[in-house]
């Protein structure tokens, strides 16, 4: 199921080829969550984020693999997050794509703070969001860190009661990814 | 004696130590099937109703009850609100219709091409009346006259993704985008889109707010910067309200003196013009909704805030409440003091605290602690002219306090003070008046700042004082010195000599606890158990409003600078109106429950406003916003006749609609069940009627003018109230006018006459056409058995039998057979000319045995005029008279034909007249005209030549009308 990701791909490549666009590409982004209850700390990770921020038009799309996290304190609570909590059969993907707000110049070197806004789409469940982000640019390479905060009651996630008190409503998720101009 | 002073700044959380107040907000609660609205946006419409755009549609509000209104059964989720100045409503939904209602009734769905289903998030007018709606990611759309404008960005609009609109003073538009504000110039078109971004200033791109206050400030809300201000001429920002970390500006209220904001994250805030929050809003109600939707103000100055979650609420500005700060509840204030300085003082059992306003930015609240302070219970508040604070106490006589230094002094019987426990202080210049249990002292504070002289001058009952007793001292504005005593009434000091007021002097009771002057400089008073009196300038007298006093143990009264008096009591404070002589209560809606206040424990501010310490907080009663509205505004929202609707422009209504029914409503949210009505029907009633109802019916009136008047009222005091009125007339039936019987005798005598000449007509008609039939019935008869004929046929038959018995026996039966045929036709009106032609076969048969060769009759009458009909006999009538009047000879044989020709059969005969005529009465043929005019408007008409004798004798249709004479 890349398709979605294709498309937004195709979508970006075909707006941008008007002006020859400054892309970047995120190959091996990073992605950890951290659900923070009373009973129990419980995060993962993966490594498979991928994106593309267009400079020019000021666009950018990501996605992951939901299946793909790792580091759950137990092989059966990964079994039980794909299976009861993500439905990662239906909803293999968690995407998030739109435009950015701040506008910068890639070409020059610098620390910057950026705006993404668009859909936030996990669990089959979009949302708007706008998410900050730490842009770094140095010698067309690229580096970006963000983090913030997903409600699962937001993306239609339900927690049974008798674990409530070992799933935080509120999960912090944090991305790190590198990228290259292409 | 040497005091020792201890100061301790009692610090008691790190964060800032400031207090907030919020009015009492009401929730209302939505109808239980309107469970899961997000209230969305508030708006208030010129009949006065509240609507709400929620996620389940739009609702409408009356006070009382609430309406659901949904169009669209594809969903009905409202975003935004507008009304025009025309009065139309427009509503903007998520799914990007936008509809338009009047009179609380659908009219249309505007489409706005281009914008195909983005959400509308904003409508407004311009100077010109025209429409604007913006949506999220289409951009916006001017509407003019149908003419329908898009802007987008290939017009220079910073973003199609759109938050807000707001009309700048200037008539500009300006749209809150994800990329800065748009600012629209239109004139017939789009002449100019400006953008302020960053770089002009903007503290974040991402507007999601704009509001325009009446001095013309832009109020700029953002996603992450919280907000601004803009001055559009100078196109300069200033960032204000900072740190701002409260999520999203969702909106923003404009008030006088104040901007309402509207947070994501953590309620509302209140922002002073300086840019200084004043208030956090949800600090003081902790109920409000944290992430809110919409902040609205209605016509009452009420302030609504709506969010997700059925999150609905209102407050009135009037009174606002101090309940805590920093977590430390406040309750059972002993005294209360507005500092010069902005702070707050106020004590309670636990001591004396000094509290400072959120905008005041000074974090330090004070708790005086002092060993002789243990244990002393502070009662009385006041700052003399140099800014001390002075505090009066139970047995430890007063403290005076320096701010500037901290430094605590104090002041007891040891000093001069007639008495340690000092009930209320008053002064002014370098005078403070101290009363106490055993009397009063005058205390003159001279010597050099560091080092004060008090003398103390001391008043009692042998001075002249009612009582040693003091409950409150009060000075006026013309310097006059008020004494509240316990007991023996109110003492004056004017011009150095003390007057009493008593018993004798008007009052009922002598405990006197309050007095106050108002701002027309009447002087006031309360007493523990007998109301309010008013002083006339020898006496005091009663003052009892029209609507009454709620408790008559009254513990405070209060003259604030508007002219109205403060009635404050356990149960509330009530707002006296004396000019109006009205006073309006204020209670449990407007959170005052049991507020149980203690005796003049309440302090005026700088601007006016009045703090009054109660036992569950602060209240403070604001001077500075718009003065609150004595009526309700009433109107009359519908008329129904027989229970429908009718449009109130019509106002004559027919006899039978004689059961008229009106609703009408007195609009006062904040405290709708205070509303009563008052009404009369003028024509109907004599008196009025009370009412609380909202709806009123009148069935089988009697015709006549009506008058239905209504008045409402907060207070069940009527006099004065604005009259809404409507007048009808029910009209009387139509049978009870005397035009109607003059019409009547009128069109019954006409009838007559027309009815009895048209009698008249038809028996003259029926007899002429009985006459003629019988006479022609007599004529054809008297023809056939005319002797000519029948000697002629029997010679004939003679004849015939001689040669050939057959063909005379054939003779015989054709004549028996024309014979029957008469018979059977005489006494038809008309009959098929076919049968016609047989008769006129037979006749001719037995003609033709008599005239041989020398008669001859040719009949051609094409077969589609077979059916038409004719009156019987007709033919052999005319056939007869032929043979009657010509010559028929073996020379000169006699030719009839009978034809068609058009309607018309013609019988034509060559005319070879006998010289002789037989005797002939000439009744044939005016028989047979005759007998046509009954029948037909087509003349029988009769042409001779030369040569022919022709009749021409119309043609019936089948089944004709034409005989419809008969």
């Amino acid at each position: 199921m890349k398709l979605p990701f294709i498309f937004l791909f195709c979508g970006i490549a075909l707006a941008a080829a008007a002006q020859d666009p400054i892309i970047y590409e995120i190959n091996n982004g990073s992605v950890h969550f951290k659900s923070e209850a009373p009973l129990e700390i419980i995060q993962a990770q993966s490594d498979q984020l991928k994106g593309l921020i267009d400079f020019t038009n000021q666009t950018f799309a990501f996605s992951i693999p939901v299946t793909s996290f790792m580091g759950f304190n137990s092989a059966l609570q990964r079994e039980h997050f794909n299976e009861n909590y993500m439905e990662t059969d239906q909803f293999p993907r968690a995407t998030f794509s739109g435009r950015l707000i701040e506008s910068i110049d890639p070409s020059r070197d610098g620390e910057y703070i950026v705006r993404a806004k668009g859909k936030l789409s996990i669990h089959g469940v979009e949302h708007e969001r706008i998410i900050r982000s730490a842009v770094e640019v140095r010698n067309n390479t690229i580096r970006i860190h963000s983090a913030f905060s997903v409600l699962l009651a937001d993306f239609n996630i339900g927690i049974p009661k008798v674990v409530q008190q070992k799933i935080a409503e509120e999960i912090r998720v944090e991305i790190n990814g590198n990228g290259n101009l292409k | 004696m040497r005091t020792r002073l201890v100061l301790i700044p009692f610090l008691l959380f790190l964060s800032p130590f400031v207090f907030s107040q919020a009015p009492h907000f009401r929730k209302h609660t939505l109808p239980q099937e309107f469970k899961n609205a997000h209230v969305n946006h508030i708006l208030q419409d010129q009949k006065h109703f509240m609507w709400f755009a929620t996620s389940i549609g739009l609702i409408r509000f009356d006070g009382h009850s609430y309406k659901l209104y949904l169009q669209f059964s594809d969903g009905n989720d409202a975003t935004v609100l507008f009304e025009s100045s025309d009065g139309t409503l427009y509503s903007g939904y998520n799914d990007g219709k936008i509809g338009t209602w009047r009179e609380g009734a659908f009219v249309s769905v505007l489409q706005i091409p281009g914008f195909g289903g983005a959400p509308i998030t904003g409508i407004i007018e311009d100077r010109d009346r025209r429409v604007w709606v913006s949506s999220y990611g289409k951009g916006m759309a001017v509407i003019a006259g149908g003419q329908i404008t898009h802007i987008d960005r290939s017009r220079g609009l910073a973003d199609e993704f759109i938050y807000c609109l707001a009309r700048a003073g200037d008539g500009r538009i300006l749209a809150g985008t994800d990329r800065g504000i748009s600012v629209c110039s239109f004139d017939g078109k789009l002449t100019r889109v400006d953008v302020l971004t960053t770089e002009n200033g903007l503290t974040d791109n991402i507007v999601t707010a704009l509001s325009v206050a009446t001095d013309g400030t832009v109020w700029v809300g953002t996603d992450s910067e919280g907000i601004c201000s803009l001055d559009l001429r100078s196109a300069r920002f200033r960032r204000v309200a900072d740190p701002w970390n409260h999520g999203r500006v969702t909106t923003i209220l404009p008030l006088e003196h104040t901007i309402w904001v509207g947070s994501a994250m953590h309620g509302v805030f209140e922002v002073d013009n300086a840019g200084s929050f004043v208030n956090e809003i949800n600090r003081e109600d902790r109920k409000l909704p944290m992430r809110v939707s919409d902040l609205c103000s209605d016509e009452e100055g009420n302030i609504w805030i709506g969010g997700p979650g059925n999150a609905l609420f209102s407050g009135n500005r009037t009174f606002s409440f101090i309940t805590e700060f920093n977590g430390n509840d406040i309750s059972n204030i002993q005294a209360v003091l507005c500092a010069r300085d902005g702070r707050l003082w106020f004590t309670t059992a636990q001591g004396a605290y000094s509290i400072a306003q959120l905008k005041s930015r000074e974090h330090v609240p004070l708790k005086l602690t002092d060993e002789k302070l243990v244990g002393a219970q502070i009662i009385s508040l006041f700052q003399d002219a140099a800014g001390y604070i002075w505090m009066g106490t139970f047995d430890h006589g007063v403290f005076r306090y320096d701010a500037s230094s901290g430094s605590l002094l104090q002041l007891t019987e040891q000093q001069g003070l007639i008495n340690n426990n000092v009930l209320s202080i008053a002064g002014r210049d370098n005078e403070v008046w101290l009363a106490t249990l055993g009397g009063v002292s005058q205390c003159t504070v001279g010597g050099p700042a560091d080092k004060p002289v008090f003398k103390f001058n001391n008043y009692t009952t042998e001075s002249g004082l009612g009582s040693n007793y003091i409950y409150k001292i009060f000075i006026d504005s013309r310097d006059r010195v008020w004494f509240a005593t316990d007991g023996k009434g109110v003492t004056v000091r004017e011009d150095s000599t003390f007057r009493n007021f008593s018993l004798n002097e008007g009052l009922k009771s002598n405990i006197v606890y309050s007095v106050t002057e108002d701002a027309s400089g009447a002087i006031w008073l309360s007493t523990s158990n007998a109301g309010i009196y008013k002083f006339n300038g020898s006496r005091f007298e009663p003052f009892m409003p029209h609507n009454g006093l709620r408790d008559l143990a009254i513990s405070s009264i209060i003259g604030e600078k508007n002219g109205n008096i403060l009635v404050v009591s356990k149960a509330g404070i009530d707002i006296l109106d004396p000019s109006s002589g009205v006073i309006f209560y204020h209670g449990e809606e407007f959170g005052m429950t049991e507020i149980d206040p203690n005796l003049n424990a309440y302090s005026k501010d700088s601007a006016g406003n009045v703090w009054v310490g109660a036992r569950n907080g602060i209240i403070r009663y604001a001077t500075n916003i718009p003065p609150m509205r004595k009526w309700p505004v009433t109107e009359i929202n519908e008329v129904q006749v027989f229970l429908s609707k009718i449009d109130t422009s019509a106002n004559v209504f027919e006899h039978d609609q004689n059961h008229v029914s009106v609703s009408y409503m007195g609009f006062w949210y904040h405290d709708p069940a205070e509303v009563t009505y008052r009404l009369k029907l003028e024509g109907h009633d004599r008196e009025w009627v009370d009412s609380r109802n909202h709806f009123i019916t009148y069935p089988n009136l009697q015709p006549g003018s009506y008058t239905f008047m209504v008045q409402s009222s907060a207070t069940n005091y009527f006099e004065g109230a604005p009259v809404r009125k409507f007048t009808f007339t029910i009209r009387p039936p139509f049978y009870s006018a005397s035009w109607f019987y003059l019409l009547c005798a009128v069109a019954t005598g006409g009838l007559l006459f027309l009815f009895i000449r048209r009698r008249e007509k038809k028996i003259q008609a029926a007899e002429r056409e009985k006459k003629e039939k019988i006479e022609f019935q007599f004529q054809t008869l008297k023809n056939q058995i005319n002797p000519h004929f029948l000697f002629n046929s029997f010679n004939t038959l003679i004849g015939v039998i001689e040669e050939d018995r057959e063909t005379a026996v054939s003779y015989v039966e054709k004549l028996s057979d024309f014979y029957r045929e008469i018979i059977l036709h005489r006494e038809k009106d008309l009959i098929p000319l076919s049968k016609e032609l047989e008769l006129i076969d037979n006749y001719y048969f037995l003609q033709l045995k008599r005239y041989k060769k020398n008669f001859r009759m040719h009949a051609a009458v094409p077969d589609e005029k077979l059916q038409h009909r004719i009156p019987p006999l007709t033919l052999q009538l005319l056939v007869e008279n032929a043979i009657k009047h010509n010559i028929i000879s073996n020379d000169r044989p006699l030719v009839v034909e009978i034809f068609t020709e058009g309607d018309y059969l013609v019988v034509r005969n060559n005319l070879q007249r006998k010289v002789v005529h037989e005797s002939s009465t000439g009744l044939g043929l005016n028989n047979i005209m005759n007998r046509f005019k009954l029948l037909t408007e087509r003349k029988v008409s009769i042409r001779e030549s030369e040569e022919y004798f022709s009749v021409y004798v119309p043609l019936l249709n089948p089944g004709n009308d034409e005989s419809s004479h008969h």
